[in-house]
């Protein structure tokens, strides 16, 4: 049988063709099987270890900073715990979709639920009152409660009261929204920002922040306060477990303590964040981003001890970056996890002792601006260094309290920030006599018994320069000119021998250079000799008349002269002064001491230094020392007032107290105590202080006093006298 | 003929790979849908459950009776393509599904069967023995061919703007969306901060409360106008005052790159092209007509061609928009005609003429952004955020599964949620990622004999209808499988398309159930008259 086209339906071609195909299906295949065998066995290793990168989160695990304790491991700086706030724009209610959701649940159209939306909107910004969302039967009402348990929006934000009943008889409820409770983010914001107190700016940036977080990073936290007031703890914590204020969380964290407030804040430093540039430069280190600083101090210089290295912990997230708990998580932490439990930093034992340290600033109460220096003659360690006014690190670290700022910023010309006990150099005026003393002793230009006459001025060619007292010393020898403070007899010697002999006392007594402390920013101070008049100006003799007194251009710090009235104080050996006494592990297992530092060791007749500490414990002890009226009754000490110009002055004399305070003379007093055997070295300075005999000495007495009542009652306690002091401290050390 | 006896006939090896297919793909989705918190095996269980019992009735029917229903089906699957175009939903730009009370069915995949069915119809009864001309295929003197492009012409100059209206489009997350369509009824447009009645609000950081505005002069013809902003108006990178807007134009307003607004009517180009295509339509007709003429006598053959029962589809899905689904499809009859027997000059001839016509395009028609997508294919690594994203995550879910995979459940690329569709287009990175090269080459080689054994079925069929059904229904499945495996490699752009059996969606299932039916249909009559 053969019907039309039915050759056509001769299905014999099939064949070869499906032949050819089958042979193009199986290279097609054959290209999957090659290219699977290239990305799973070729780059398996590859993509494994990037699918790792794609899962694998390191966590930093936060560590303390070290402590900084005085010399009896009282604690001078230490950690808190912080509470820092911060926001998370994902999580910040959406108003307007939540708005939408209840009016339509209420019955109203999507239309019209959006007209509500924006109602709610205007309402929040400007601060308006209830409004009506609908009216509704008693099904709906019970939706609408439904819905708004569902999205958490808190029950008094959505108030339902009873209506008139429809004419039905029906009940009928009233649906209102109260912008003022309703959730949405100005609300949040305006919550933070009355708790925080945050000014216009603060909240321009932060909004500005939030606006500019899209995507994924809405999910990141924005840092709104660091170390939030212990008092907002409370109604902070409350309400965010309320839910007042979702996308606000609050985290605990380290925060530096100062808890002696302004008590030796510049020694100690403050911290605070690093920028990004300093970020930028100390990449190398391992800092980052948030990570803090020392600024200023010891917190500064000894930031690598401090520091500690922070821990790390692996997390595994998934693709939007939360952290997952799941068993595979679980499973896959055992195999690509580790752990690197942080580090604390060290502790660094100051050589400071914190009752001497409160004492000297304590004594020096009541001046303006100045400094205190305590050295210990037989090591260079520091008892006590202070400079006045100063900071409270305590407001200064991380968040810069705004009521600090303003004081600070209210005393901006007496410099709060300034450390004038090593960054500042003044003309030390009569206190540098010892130094032409000795220079001129050494020199061999006057020997210890001679006596020169003041007339009550100097007269060198056309040039005349008065003493300190108009009607003149008479005869003078060292040990007077000293306890006298005679200026006649000191240019008389510097006449004769020229600035170079000075300078060069003056050098090996530690002026003109950096002392070495470990403290940033030292300065050099000035020990001009010919050459550097030679450079600058003319040299002529009347320099070393000048700089004989301590006046011309010879400056130094008071921790130099503190320096250099120890050496006068142990015999001629030069410290380094020092502030660290010891640094240990936080465990106090490993520690590590800090050795004395001899510097020079000075050539001194013993009968020149003999004299000149003889001079000195008359300036105190004697009735006519120029600080008689600051000895202690039960021990000598040596000392050397000082009172140094800062303004020329004219024909007249005129009293420094009459002057204003910014043309006022500098008061100095450098001492060792006790006369006998010295044991510490004590220096004040009082900027713009007047004389040094009223304004410098009473306070370097109290410190002395302060010092030798320690001394005695500890002696008193022959058995582990320094348990005492650490009970004396309220604070524990923190392990 | 019993029952029995028929289903003795049905393919082993066909019907062994494929419940091997199914278990596998079953067993893979209950772990890609763990992360998403869905037990998706279960649901995909049962459309699986459904398309078999699809499957079997497709194969019970005598696919002689469904070569006569092949007319009556593909005009059914045109109208509901129609109807798609018309009342589809609309989904991130385009319509793609139709919503039929409780069931959403995407039409395009009906139209994959439909059109298997009526190109087997179209093409068994042409000349296999030497194979087709590309004249026999396309039939470039049918009275048709001139006569679209007279309608097009036509239409083109009646209804001008309204059937492609000029539109603004602006970046919306990754992707450029029409923001504002305009036309006679939105002959003014001012753009602006706020938004409001014939105000297109573009709130972006320095854009002035009412910034510039866009008039319109006739067809196409627009001019961007500035009005005294600050911040300025800028096309094309350069500021302007006022400016007549072409194609593919991108306005800016101020500085902000966020602040872009993309100007696009293709009606501009079609404009200039209509006296020359009004030309060639009318010469076209005239040549056709002599040749008609010359030839005497009419039959419907004269006015149409086989191919148009691919092309009408294809043009629908196309304006879905969906490529690709207009791509599958085209493969799909590409195949099919293939298999029928095309001369190696005209196989040439249509390669030559493919290779010219992309070049022209790509210096011509395409537009930037578009052009940005190939280059984004070819050169992923640069564009890690935005489109080569996807393809980054399944290459390393796929490699990283080495050799052995991370075990069932185990794939952290797929729990961790950083494969990107997951379910339905990535499907094969999990199976990848989770059972290793093992896993992965044992299912490559399962297809590869699942599509091996249709086509031995198409080989040994009774007659050529049969034969060709089954390269159609053969040639589906081979497609999907293998433009989506070369996808999830990036071997081939990101295009949507899935892979049967595996991917969750009832829509494709069924369909791909529905092709297996025709190919066992085929295989259960071999031996039978």
């Amino acid at each position: 049988m053969s019907l039309p086209g039915e050759q056509n339906r001769d299905p014999s071609v099939a064949l070869p063709r499906a032949i050819v195909m089958g042979v193009v299906v199986i290279l097609a295949f054959g290209v999957i099987l090659g290219r699977l065998w290239y990305l799973q066995i070729g780059q398996g290793e590859a993509f494994r270890d990037r699918s790792l990168n794609n899962f694998v989160q390191s966590k930093r695990l936060d560590h303390a900073r070290g402590e900084i304790v005085d010399r009896e491991g009282r604690v001078l700086v230490s950690n808190r715990p912080s509470l820092d706030v911060s926001v998370t724009p994902a999580f910040f209610p959406n108003a307007k979709r939540m708005m939408v959701r209840l009016g339509l649940s209420a019955g109203l159209s999507r239309a019209e639920a959006l007209d509500k939306a924006k109602a709610l909107s205007a309402a929040v910004r400007d601060g308006g009152s209830a409004f009506l969302l609908a009216t509704v039967d008693e099904e709906r009402a019970e939706a609408v409660r439904a819905r708004q348990r569902q999205l958490e929006v808190p029950l008094e934000a959505v108030p339902i009261l009873e209506a008139p009943a429809d004419a039905d008889g029906n009940p009928a409820f009233a649906v209102y929204v109260d912008p003022n409770r309703f959730p949405s983010t100005t609300l949040v914001l305006r919550r933070l920002r009355a708790l925080l107190e945050l000014d216009d700016d603060a909240m321009k940036k932060l909004r500005g922040r939030i606006g500019r977080a899209r995507g994924l990073r809405r999910y990141r936290d924005i840092p709104v306060r660091r170390d939030v007031q212990p008092a907002l703890e409370g109604r902070l914590s409350l309400l965010v477990q309320l839910g007042e204020l979702p996308g606000v969380s609050v985290r605990r964290s380290n925060a530096r303590d100062y808890p002696h407030g302004a008590l030796a804040a510049h020694v100690l430093g403050y911290t605070n964040e690093l920028s990004k540039d300093e970020l930028q430069a100390r990449k190398g280190q391992g800092y980052q981003m948030g990570d803090t600083t020392g600024r200023r101090g010891v917190e500064k210089t000894f930031e690598d001890e401090l520091r500690g290295t922070d821990g790390r912990e692996t997390v595994v997230v998934d693709s939007k970056g939360r952290s997952q708990r799941t068993g595979l998580a679980k499973q896959l932490m055992d195999e690509v996890g580790v752990f690197e439990p942080p580090a604390p930093g060290n502790r660094v034992v100051l050589t400071l002792d914190l009752d001497l340290q409160r004492a000297a600033e304590q004594a020096f109460e009541g001046r303006k601006a100045g400094s205190v220096v305590v050295i210990e003659v037989d090591t260079g360690r520091l008892l006590a260094l202070t400079s006045t006014p100063s900071f409270n690190p305590q407001l200064v670290s991380g968040y810069f309290d705004p009521a600090e700022k303003a004081r600070l910023d209210g005393m901006r010309a007496l410099r709060p920030w300034r450390f004038r006990a090593i960054q500042d150099y003044f003309a030390p005026g009569s206190t540098f006599k010892v130094v032409t003393a000795l220079a001129a002793l050494k020199a061999g230009v006057t020997h210890v018994h001679e006596k020169v006459r003041c007339p009550g001025a100097f007269r060198l060619g056309k040039a005349r320069w008065r003493c300190w007292k108009e009607s003149g010393h008479g005869l003078v020898d060292a040990e007077l000119s000293l306890a006298q403070s005679c200026d006649v007899y000191y240019y008389t010697l510097g006449a004769r021998m020229g600035l170079d002999p000075i300078a060069e006392m003056g050098r090996n007594l530690s002026f003109g250079d950096r002392t070495g402390i470990a403290l940033s920013g030292e300065s050099r101070g000035i020990m001009p000799d010919q050459d550097w008049y030679a450079k600058r100006e003319l040299y002529t003799l009347g320099a070393a008349v000048n700089v004989s007194i301590g006046q011309g251009a010879v400056s130094a710090t008071p921790l130099q002269l503190a320096v250099a009235y120890a050496a006068l104080g142990n015999g001629g050996t030069v410290y380094e002064p020092q502030i660290a006494l010891r640094i240990e592990t936080y465990d106090g297992k490993e520690s590590r001491e800090v050795p004395p530092v001899v510097r020079r060791r000075l050539d001194l007749e013993p009968q020149h230094l003999a004299t000149v500490r003889e001079g000195l414990r008359q300036v105190v002890n004697e009735p006519f020392g120029t600080a008689k009226r600051s000895r202690l009754k039960d021990l000598q000490f040596s000392g050397k007032t000082g009172t140094a110009q800062v303004a020329r002055m004219g024909k007249k004399r005129v009293k420094s107290r009459d002057l204003e305070w910014k043309v006022r003379d500098h008061a100095w007093f450098s001492a060792f105590a006790p006369s006998t055997d010295p044991q510490i070295a004590v220096v004040v300075f009082v900027e713009h202080g007047g004389g040094g005999s009223s304004a410098a000495a009473p306070v370097a007495r109290d410190v002395i006093d302060a010092w030798w009542r320690k001394r005695q009652r500890q002696a008193s306690l022959p058995n582990e006298p320094l348990r005492i002091a650490v009970v004396d401290d309220a604070r524990e050390p923190r392990p | 003929m019993s029952v029995r006896r028929l289903v003795g006939q049905a393919d082993r090896p066909l019907l062994i790979t494929l419940f091997f297919i199914i278990g596998l793909g079953l067993y893979n989705l209950a772990s890609a849908g763990q992360p998403l918190g869905r037990s998706l095996h279960v649901s995909h269980g049962a459309h699986i459950a459904v398309g078999l019992g699809v499957m079997a009735t497709v194969a019970a029917v005598h696919y002689r009776n469904l070569e006569g229903l092949a007319y009556p089906i593909f005009g059914l699957c045109v109208t509901l393509l129609v109807a798609t175009s018309l009342f589809g939903k609309l989904v991130n730009g385009s319509r793609r599904w139709l919503v039929l009370g409780p069931v959403n069915i995407q039409t395009s995949d009906l139209a994959k069967v439909a059109v298997i069915l009526v190109v087997a119809k179209a093409f068994h009864m042409e000349r296999w023995e030497g194979g087709l001309t590309l004249r026999d295929i396309f039939r470039p003197f049918n009275l048709s061919r001139p006569l679209v492009v007279i309608a097009a012409v036509l239409a083109l100059s009646l209804f001008g703007e309204g059937l492609k209206p000029a539109k603004l489009k602006m970046k919306r997350g990754r992707k450029f969306r029409t923001v504002q369509t305009l036309g006679p009824d939105h002959a003014r447009i001012q753009l602006g901060r706020e938004k409001g009645e014939g105000l297109l609000g573009v709130k972006r950081s320095g854009v002035a409360p009412v910034h510039a505005e866009i008039v319109r002069n006739g067809e196409g013809d627009y001019t961007l106008r500035d009005l005294g902003s600050e911040a300025g108006t800028f096309v094309n990178g350069m500021r302007v005052t006022e400016a007549a807007l072409e194609d593919g134009d991108v306005i800016r307003l101020g500085l902000s790159q966020r602040a872009e607004i993309r100007f696009s009517a293709s009606i501009q180009k079609l404009r200039t092209a209509l006296p020359f295509l009004a030309v060639l339509g009318a010469g076209w007709l005239f040549l056709a007509g002599f040749l008609q003429l010359r030839k005497g006598g009419w039959k419907a053959d004269d006015l149409v061609a086989p191919i148009d029962v691919v092309m009408v589809p294809c043009v629908l899905i196309l304006a879905q928009p969906d490529l690709g689904t207009t791509l599958v499809v085209l493969l799909i009859a590409f195949s099919m005609i293939l298999f029928v027997g095309v001369r190696p000059l005209s196989l040439a001839i249509l390669a030559i003429s493919g290779v010219a016509f992309g070049t022209l395009a790509w210096f011509t028609l395409l537009k930037p952004y578009q052009k940005e997508r190939v280059t984004t294919f070819l050169n992923p690594e640069g564009d890690l955020a935005g489109a080569g994203y996807h393809q980054h995550q399944s290459l390393i879910a796929v490699g990283s599964g080495q050799v052995w995979g991370k075990g069932h459940g185990q794939g952290t690329q797929t729990q961790l949620s950083f494969l990107p569709e997951q379910q339905t287009d990535f499907i094969f990175s999990v199976w990848a990622e989770e059972q290793g090269f093992i896993g992965s080459a044992f299912l490559v080689v399962l297809f590869c004999a699942f599509i091996l054994a249709s086509l031995r079925i198409a080989a040994r069929a009774r007659d050529r209808f049969g034969a060709l059904l089954a390269v159609g229904a053969t040639a589906m499945i081979f497609w999907h499988a293998i433009v989506n495996m070369l996808m999830v490699l990036r071997f081939a752009p990101v295009v949507g398309v899935p892979l049967p059996l595996w991917s969750n969606g009832g829509s494709f299932v069924l369909t791909t159930m529905i092709a297996v039916g025709l190919v066992l249909n085929v295989s259960m009559r071999r031996n039978m008259f």
